[in-house]
């Protein structure tokens, strides 16, 4: 696998810079907009996941790299050279697609080599099964993909877009149609992959989860924006709006009015009805002093209301246990709030402390640093699901 | 209970009914063609294999048939060529005007056949084009076409989009996508139009009698020979013909059915 | 990196004359697919088409032999055809419809029995389509021509039916307009089965055991669920059985006479050969086509079907 590729058809690649980088890109369908004056760069060489909702735009953005679609403005530049009117098939980019699209008419082999051999390579057999050993298909060589799994085509695919060596390569949703074991399975394949061959990988999904754990830069997207970019952890830690609180994992956001600057202005102090909340100011993205105030459920300590000890330093709530639910590996549950609402809130399952009974008094407690604050133009459920929602 | 069941047969029974009345000419024509009847055939007079022996012996039976194949052979190739191209550009390409041209290719088959006969003799007859085997040809490709595109457009429609992009994506010019991915997806609803058009020609009546002259195609010999007296050749030849693409056509559902299971 | 900001900000306007936008892409490779067949079309039946409603309005030369005529705006050769040929064309029509209705008849339980009855038996489905089809692979003329002779006065047929008492002890078929409607219905079968076939096909069998499991009678659930759904079966069945009927003639000259069964294609063929009224025959084919295109739209539309190709 490592080694020079062929001069005669070495495609453009990015030795250092940024690999992708898309300008003020609108794509309008009618008077539908997918994708909305989106400006990207995609450092090369990582893995790059562009994660959203269905119909944020997201597949619309890759087919535009791919050049399936073309903007309707804005520029997509590759390398530093500007694609936007180079149709796909002489675009140095090879997409692995959502229903793998192999050729039902040419064998596992004859796919793969099906791009090697339109640009006229040479070794074209050698360097097919050489992908096939990647992906650990090289003995399914013969057949046909109909005979395949699910799994096992979506590999195929894989090698049919990486023997190219292209500079990009664009995964749609691959892994969308496998079910949950083969799912992780292949997400821990893919990262292997990207590793060892050095290509960059722009992965679309809408599995947050997911996202997470291949890729190194996370692209949140919604109605054709992108929300916020960065690394999973940090987007996790620091969301800056409500949609990308909500969307990866689950966060509580409650309404609050900030009322005083402490320790020399680094904490918030805002008031949360009738409670003060402690703030990081660094972990704040208001701009006035409205805001919303939010903490992820499992940075929330569940004590009974009436138990002697605590952390005076800790935020504090009060409320009543609605609904408990056992995961396993954690407990779930649902606290009412007093004037505020319902939290969630999650006890990893350590066997340590009670386990608090449905209607039962309790102290939310959480360590000021988890706290983070949002514009309090934002709305509460931006990013959640209801029952009421389109699919 | 007996009721369910008698209702129960009352379709079938109809059905077969159906059946008969549709292969009762057939078996009539099969039947005639081993009638000791002489030239004329109208009487049945004894069992007889004189025809089946010499399927050329009435005057100008063979010269027609092979008038009607060659024009048959001609007619389809142009016309699936024609109606393949087509077929793709109206399913795949988006463009102002599809509806237009999609009306265009509906409107032969929803005028009838006296109607498309008398407007091409004339305008052949104002450009002085002399009637003959190549207007019988220009017809005939004309209104295949429109069948040949119903035909293939539905084999299009089920071809994933998802491949032709991926096509695209691995280098495939546009032309390299049709002939590599395309048109081997293709092959078999584009066999089936073939055959539909070829079948459509050689059986073609009202154009062809517009438009021959004095060129005789197989069905043109049979109606002018209606009057005086249709030769058991005839009847031999079509005969012939129903039992050969009825084994085709089984043959054609055996392969395709092992295929399948293996 | 810039990031979007917040949530609330409407998309700017999407027209043309905006700053940096471009045309959307034309599909330029799939238009020149189109060419070649769009020519073709338009070469031989665009304009022999409209050649022909050119010479619907041809004037005959004054004093000038048979089958010539000059180009000229002649509107009254639509009233003289019309007048003289009216008859022979609402006969067409009234033929057309009753050998539709019958074939729709005959074809229906046929249909029906391929696509339901021998459901999950592909190999007898497959026999009893090419049963349907097979008549296609023998000459037109020569079947025509074999219901010619079935249908004659010594024939077997004619006998029974007149034992039967259903004909007159001296009642005929051939040269009647019965005969010819038996042709029309025959000639056209294959055409109404098939389509009424792939229509039945597609239909779900778990509709009907829906129906039979809120209690509704066979019948009840032909009417109320199966008829419904082979309804676009029904339309593409009956427009490929009578838009063909109407124009035909070969039935009509085998099996008719020269009196009571003369439809429309026999008078346009006629014109056109033998007497050389070219005029009179474009008007007839006109007007033929106009009358059937009116038909089918307002048909298709009433049906409600509408992607019919």
């Amino acid at each position: 696998m490592v080694g020079a590729t062929d001069a005669v058809d070495a495609p453009a690649r990015a030795v250092h810079g940024a690999a992708l980088e898309i300008r003020s890109v609108t794509k309008a369908f009618g008077t539908f907009v997918a994708v909305d004056d989106l400006t990207l760069v995609v450092p090369s060489g990582g893995f790059f996941a562009l994660l959203g909702p269905s119909g944020c735009g997201k597949t619309t953005t890759l087919r535009m790299v791919a050049g399936l679609e073309r903007p309707s403005a804005g520029t997509v530049s590759l390398a530093g050279r500007d694609v936007t009117d180079v149709p796909a098939h002489r675009r140095a980019v090879n997409t692995v697609f959502q229903s793998y699209a192999l050729f039902p008419h040419l064998d596992v082999l004859e796919n793969v080599a099906f791009g090697l051999r339109r640009r006229g390579a040479r070794d074209v057999r050698a360097r097919a099964l050489e992908a096939l050993d990647l992906v650990e298909l090289a003995h399914l060589a013969g057949r046909s993909p109909a005979q395949l799994s699910g799994g096992q085509q979506q590999r195929v695919a894989l090698a049919r877009a990486v023997v190219n060596r292209p500079a990009l390569l664009l995964l749609d949703e691959p892994l969308g149609a496998l079910d949950l074991k083969l799912r992780r399975q292949m997400q821990l394949e893919l990262k292997r992959i990207q590793a060892e061959v050095g290509i960059t990988f722009v992965h679309v999904t809408h599995d947050q989860e997911e996202a997470m754990t291949m890729a190194d830069t996370v692209a949140v997207m919604n109605h054709g924006r992108i929300e916020q970019l960065g690394a999973p952890a940090d987007l996790y830690e620091h969301p800056r709006t409500a949609f990308v609180a909500n969307f990866l994992g689950q966060s509580n956001l409650v309404r609050g009015t900030v009322v005083e600057h402490v320790d020399g202005g680094t904490t918030l102090g805002v008031d949360v009805a009738g409670t003060r909340v402690l703030v990081p100011a660094a972990r704040s993205v208001a701009s006035g002093p409205q805001v919303l105030v939010g903490v992820r459920p499992e940075k929330i300590r569940l004590q009974a209301a009436d138990a002697g000890d605590g952390d005076a330093a800790d935020n504090v709530l009060t409320g009543t246990v609605v609904d408990t639910s056992f995961t396993g590996v954690s407990t779930q549950y649902q606290v009412e709030v007093d004037g505020v609402g319902t939290f969630g809130v999650f006890a990893q399952n350590v066997g340590a402390g009670a386990v608090h009974a449905p209607g039962s008094r309790v102290r939310l407690a959480w360590a000021p640093t988890f706290t983070f604050a949002l514009d309090g133009h934002e709305e509460v459920v931006a990013g959640t699901v209801g029952l009421d929602d389109v699919p | 209970m007996s009721r369910l069941r008698l209702g129960g047969a009352v379709v079938p029974v109809f059905a077969t009914l159906g059946f008969v009345f549709l292969l009762v000419p057939i078996a009539y024509t099969v039947l005639f063609s081993f009638n000791d009847g002489g030239k004329i055939n109208l009487v049945w007079r004894g069992f007889t294999l004189d025809a089946w022996r010499n399927p050329c012996g009435a005057p100008r039976v063979c010269s027609a048939l092979v008038g009607s194949l060659q024009v048959g052979l001609l007619s389809t190739l142009v016309a699936t060529v024609l109606g393949t191209l087509l077929a793709v550009a109206l399913v795949r390409g988006r463009f102002r005007g599809r509806s237009a041209v999609n009306l265009l290719v509906f409107l032969p088959m929803a005028t009838p056949e006296v109607v498309l006969g008398a407007a091409l003799v004339s305008q052949f007859l104002s450009l002085r084009l002399p009637l003959g085997f190549g207007t019988v040809v220009l017809a005939h490709v004309m209104f295949c076409l429109s069948f040949v595109v119903v035909a293939v457009k539905a084999r299009v429609a089920t071809l994933d989009p998802a491949l032709e992009q991926a096509a695209a994506d691995l280098y495939a010019s546009p032309w390299q996508a049709f002939w590599k991915v395309t048109f081997p997806l293709l092959l078999p609803g584009i066999a089936a139009a073939a055959l539909l058009a070829f079948s459509l020609s050689f059986d073609d009546f009202i154009v062809t009698s517009f438009t021959s002259g004095g060129f005789t195609t197989f069905p043109e010999f049979v109606y002018v020979s209606a009057t005086r007296g249709i030769p058991p050749q005839a009847n031999v030849i079509s005969s012939a013909m129903f039992v050969l693409a009825l084994l085709g056509v089984v043959v054609v559902q055996v392969v395709s059915r092992a295929r399948r299971r293996r | 990196m810039s990031v979007a900001t917040a949530l609330g900000r409407s998309a700017p306007p999407d027209g043309p004359g905006a700053p940096g936008r471009r045309a959307p892409t034309a599909r330029h490779g799939h238009r020149r697919l189109l060419v070649p067949g769009v020519l073709y079309l338009v070469a031989l039946f665009v304009v022999p088409v409209a050649m022909l409603l050119a010479t619907s309005l041809y004037a005959p030369v004054p004093g000038g032999e048979l089958g010539e005529f000059v180009p000229a705006l002649r509107w009254q050769n639509y009233t003289e055809a019309l007048a003289q040929f009216w008859p022979q064309l609402l006969r067409s029509f009234a033929f057309a419809a009753v050998a539709t209705i019958a074939t729709l008849l005959v074809g229906y339980p046929m249909a029906y029995v391929i696509a339901v009855r021998a459901r999950g038996r592909p190999a007898l489905q497959g026999l009893l389509v090419v049963l349907v089809v097979a008549p296609f692979f023998t000459s037109f003329i020569l079947r025509t021509v074999a219901w010619k002779q079935i249908l004659a006065d010594q024939g077997v047929v004619v006998g029974a039916l007149r034992w039967l008492h259903v004909l007159a002890p001296d009642g005929r078929l051939s040269a009647t307009p019965t005969a010819v409607v038996i042709g029309l219905t025959y000639s056209f079968l294959p055409f109404m089965v098939l389509p009424l076939f792939a229509s039945l096909e597609r239909l779900d069998p778990r509709l009907l055991e829906a129906g039979r499991d809120l209690y509704a009678s066979p019948v009840r659930t032909f009417r109320t669920v199966t008829l419904p759904l082979s309804l676009p079966g029904v339309v593409a069945g009956t427009l490929l059985t009578f838009i063909p009927a109407v124009g035909d003639y070969v039935n009509s000259s085998l099996l008719g006479n020269n009196t009571t069964t003369v439809m429309v294609g026999q008078v346009i063929d006629a014109r056109f050969f033998r007497v050389l009224d070219y005029p009179t025959a474009a008007v007839l084919s006109v007007v033929l086509m106009v009358s059937i295109l009116v038909l089918v739209t307002g048909y298709v539309r009433r049906a409600g079907t509408e992607e019919l190709v």
